[in-house]
């Protein structure tokens, strides 16, 4: 079975490999390992407490890990704090979206990286650029084809779908190469769902790679390329979506079926 | 963050409640400034009726000179409002301790320019400290600024009893002229405002410092770094509240340690009233102005329409219950 | 518990001085005057100050106190009442304690009174208070509605001989919230004024709220000018000098300050290096000097001859009189060291009045 563990190292944008974290006696991740190439959406699934959280927390530079590597591109990195990872290029999307509802669409996407006017008197009293950063915002908007009819109005009318695709484009206008999206669509409708998993498919055609974070099923086969699986802290599988079931994932999560690598079963206590 | 929106999604074409207007925040601002602006023309209207001298220069004085400590002390204020420190209560120690200071120097004879830079100087020092004790001992700033305005306080009848500006000073005589017509102490709280208003609405300072007072957590999650923001606000905070210490010894030639009590009610109401929302993350100085004027008219006016003077502290009072009142409507409707 | 300056002016030091003078009987005798526990005859008096911070005639009020003890060989012991309602009760056990036989005491955090005087009234010792009263307390204090009218007179007076009363606007700076005290300082100084000046038209008299304190009478006076923009002659009153100063202030603001004259209270602004030009006079109560006053209660405490006691503002056991002073006058008035100093030494009866008020000399 191609489980595409196999890969290039030069295809990789993003390597994790043997991260363990301890919370006291208690082991949150256990030489869990993920892999993420150029392009490609990542699926991470797991039980409630398989680690999935605090794997992310710690490639966002939340969390640091007690041991293991990180590899971007081809250069091992060791986050101390989220802005360590930001500047590797990893755009992290949390569950509360990070949108501040007292100001408008652009504001939020420049946050922490408002663009200075080019007019250097201006410049020097540290006033932005709010042209040109509403212009790219709406060339941006618009090629993602992410309905927000004008970047100057307050998030706070916004829908929830609305929301999330502003928040996970922002990233592509900041450059990421990596995006991570923990439950996106957790909060949504169906029809607002489907508007943020297009969203997720053109962002990979920009040439970004997205790990996503789902209990959702039908959407992951429907989104991501490959999958990785985690239970009781460990990655115990990677697989090509297009090889299994939606059935078959579940089973891997729940243990009905055995894990790639033998987990010793004497592993602490776990917990997200 | 939302609520979470139901499966059943509206149909796509279905239009949202309330279309998207050119700019919803500045609209809003618009609006608060037509209101306070109507509610003022209201106040002056009707007065005028009453009072047909009401519309004179010497009415004109006495509301631009009543504007002016307040008004500064109300950018200090809205500062730190805006960045979500919800109030500083210890801006009347601020201002006393920094007027304490500038007519010390000037009385032992330093150049006025040192003392007028010694004034904001104190200011700041003063609101880092606060800071200080808010960032680092986790603390509720509404809790910190109580306690360090009473400490404040005790500190400074333990200085002195009453400072008085020398009577000769440059700064008393400016204090005491007109530019334009108009008490000279007005014009730098208008210029004030003026710049506090555009530096945040269009520095990248201002924004950052909006984003952490509207959302903290996504302030944070950016890469904005939540202490120094504070720290530079209480200090910034700080310092034009010294500034304010400077003018209003200018004009005060005597003062006692907690003259400054009286300037607490109506500068937190004026911020209020300005829609500067004490859940932080938004605000427009220039509606501050519009509130702080409005407010330096009730005593003016008050004393044309010859009401007893306890009427002025019934007024103020009622004003700051209706301006918190407004505040918590707003609040609840923008919840919706 | 907050630390009290328990300054017992020592048993053995004032025992001494009564020897030297030999004054009073120490030896077997019981003496006139409430008498306390473990009394060894000598007549004791307890004297809680104030201990406001910003207050220094408080701390005075204890000097003097001691020195009129001394005076009459009575066993001194002086506590502070450090502007705390906890400390001024605790201050009332060691009274007790100490068998004081009279206790006389400021008070500026008055919500406890009503316990300590429960305290007293169970051991049986008279209390004289100043300026705030308590049911069943010795009422020592300025005569407020005599200083108005003083005041208002005094102002009167000179708006007769520079304006020949030609007065367009009288205006009052208040403080509402003093109450009685306010309407005594400032209603009875417009009544003087009227009385002198009978001719000003009613309409011609206002008030603003003031709040008693320079600031807030300077944001709130410059409405009344512009509300009577055609006033020319124009004078003041108020609760204090604070109040008085912070409108003739804003007539400076307001280019109004041609012909204005205030007349203020408590002299807190007439002496020093800025007095405002336009504060014509002020009235001087010399709080330092109260003692001296409460002494004539004591001395008939101590003689066995206990005088009614009368409790409130209106019927006060003691008034301390009231000194108005023209500016120049108040430049000549003797600093507040120096009247202590001069009150100690001062015979028997002599008040701040007396030694110090020029209307007295005069």
């Amino acid at each position: 079975m191609g489980n595409g563990a196999g890969t290039d190292d030069h295809d990789l944008v993003l390597r994790a490999d043997n991260i363990t974290r301890r919370y006291g006696a208690v082991v949150a991740l256990a030489d869990a390992s993920l892999s993420l190439r150029r392009g490609e959406v990542m699926g991470l699934v797991g039980d409630n407490g398989a680690g999935k959280s605090t794997l992310l927390k710690v490639l966002s530079g939340a969390v640091i890990p007690d041991s293991g590597s990180i590899v971007v591109d081809g250069s091992p990195v060791s986050f101390k704090r989220p802005s360590d990872a930001m500047n590797a290029g990893i755009e992290t999307v949390y569950q509360d979206l990070a949108l501040v509802d007292t100001m408008s669409a652009v504001q939020n996407v420049y946050l922490g990286r408002e663009e200075l006017s080019r007019n250097p008197l201006l410049k020097a009293l540290n006033v932005v650029d709010d042209r040109g950063m509403r212009k790219q915002a709406r060339d941006t908007l618009a090629e993602l084809k992410v309905g927000i009819q004008t970047v100057n109005v307050s998030v706070k009318g916004m829908s929830g779908g609305q929301r999330q695709c502003l928040a996970i484009a922002r990233a592509l206008i900041w450059g990421r190469r990596i995006v991570i999206l923990d439950e996106p669509t957790a909060a949504l409708g169906v029809r607002e769902s489907q508007q943020v998993l297009e969203l997720i498919g053109r962002l990979r055609d920009h040439g970004v790679s997205v790990i996503l974070v789902s209990h959702n099923m039908q959407q992951l086969v429907q989104v991501a390329d490959r999958v990785t699986v985690m239970r009781l802290g460990r990655s115990i599988a990677v697989r090509d979506v297009k090889d299994v079931t939606p059935e078959q994932i579940v089973g891997l999560i729940t243990g009905a079926l055995p894990a790639d690598a033998q987990a010793p079963e004497d592993t602490a206590t776990v917990i997200s | 963050m939302t609520a979470p929106v139901t499966a059943a999604d509206p149909a796509p074409s279905r239009p949202r409640r309330r279309p998207p207007r050119a700019d919803a925040r500045s609209s809003a601002g618009l609006r608060d400034a037509l209101t306070i602006a109507a509610v003022w023309l209201l106040l002056g209207t009707v007065t005028a009726l009453v009072r047909p001298d009401f519309l004179s220069t010497q009415t004109l004085l006495a509301v631009t000179f009543t504007m002016a400590v307040a008004g500064v002390l109300a950018v200090s204020q809205g500062l730190v409002v805006i960045s979500g420190g919800l109030l500083d209560l210890s801006l009347p120690v601020a201002l006393i301790l920094s007027a304490w200071v500038t007519v010390s120097l000037l009385g032992a004879g330093l150049p006025t320019i040192v003392a007028v830079l010694a004034g904001p100087l104190t200011g700041a020092a003063w609101g880092l400290l606060n800071g200080l004790i808010i960032v680092y001992g986790k603390l509720n700033p509404i809790i910190v600024t109580l306690a360090t305005g009473f400490g404040g306080l005790a500190i400074m009848l333990v200085l002195f009893k009453s400072a008085q500006i020398p009577s000769g000073s440059e700064l008393r005589a400016f204090g005491l002229g007109r530019t334009l017509g108009l008490p000279n102490v007005f014009w730098p709280m208008v210029i004030l405002i003026v710049l506090t208003g555009l530096a945040v609405a269009y520095t990248r300072w201002g924004r950052r410092m909006v984003a952490v007072g509207g959302n903290a957590v996504a302030a944070k999650a950016r890469g904005l770094s939540l202490p120094r923001t504070r720290l530079a606000v209480f200090g910034g905070a700080g310092a034009i509240a010294g500034f304010a210490g400077v003018l209003f010894c200018s004009v005060n030639p005597s003062f006692t340690p907690n003259a400054g009590a009286g300037f607490q009610l109506i500068v937190i109401a004026a911020v209020i009233l300005a829609g500067i929302s004490l859940s932080g993350g938004k605000g427009n100085f220039l509606v501050l102005l519009l509130s702080v004027g409005f407010l330096s008219t009730i005593p003016v006016s008050i004393a044309f329409f010859g009401l007893p003077p306890a009427w002025s502290l019934v007024f103020q009072g009622g004003l700051l219950i209706l301006a918190v009142g407004i505040d918590g409507y707003r609040m609840r409707r923008s919840a919706r | 518990m907050k630390h009290v300056p328990h300054r017992p002016f020592t048993l053995a030091a004032a025992a001494l001085t009564a020897a030297a003078l030999g004054l009073t009987g120490c030896s077997s005798e019981g003496s006139g005057g409430g008498g306390g526990g473990e009394d060894d005859g000598t007549f004791t008096l307890g004297f809680a100050v104030g201990g406001q911070p910003d207050a220094d005639w408080q701390d005075l009020q204890g000097d003097v106190a001691q020195a009129l003890a001394e005076q009459r060989g009575w066993d001194f012991v002086e506590l502070s009442n450090d502007n705390s309602e906890a400390t001024a009760t605790t201050n009332a056990d060691l009274f007790i304690q100490e068998g004081v036989d009279l206790v006389m005491m400021f008070n500026g955090q008055p919500s406890a009174n009503p316990v300590i005087a429960k305290k007293y009234e169970d051991a049986g010792i008279p209390v004289i208070t100043f300026d705030i009263a308590q049911e069943g307390w010795y009422f020592v204090g300025v005569d407020n509605a005599a200083a108005g009218t003083a005041g208002g007179t005094a102002l009167g007076e000179v708006a007769k001989a520079e304006w020949d009363c030609e007065v367009d606007l009288v205006i009052s700076a208040e403080g509402t919230s003093a109450g009685q005290i306010n309407e005594w300082r400032t209603g009875n100084a417009r009544e003087a004024v009227a009385e002198v000046c009978p001719d000003i038209p009613e309409d011609a008299y206002v008030s603003y709220e003031a709040d008693g304190n320079l600031t807030t009478s300077l944001q709130n006076a410059p409405g009344v000018f512009a509300a009577n923009p055609d006033a020319e002659n124009i004078l003041v009153v108020g609760i204090n000098d604070q109040a008085v100063v912070g409108a003739l202030q804003a007539a400076t603001q307001l280019g109004r300050d041609d012909n204005i004259m205030g007349w203020g209270q408590d002299g807190g602004l007439i002496t020093g290096d800025n007095v405002d030009p336009n504060l014509a006079g002020s009235v001087m109560y010399f709080l330092e000097g109260y003692p001296a006053f409460a002494f004539e209660i004591a001395d008939a405490i101590a003689a066995g001859d206990v005088p009614e006691v009368k409790d409130t503002g209106d019927d006060a056991a003691v008034s301390v009189k009231p000194c108005p002073v023209s500016q120049e006058e108040a430049a000549e008035v003797p600093s507040i060291d120096e009247r202590v100093a001069a009150l100690a030494d001062a015979e028997q009866g002599t008040t701040a009045y007396d030694l110090f008020c020029p209307a007295a000399a005069g």
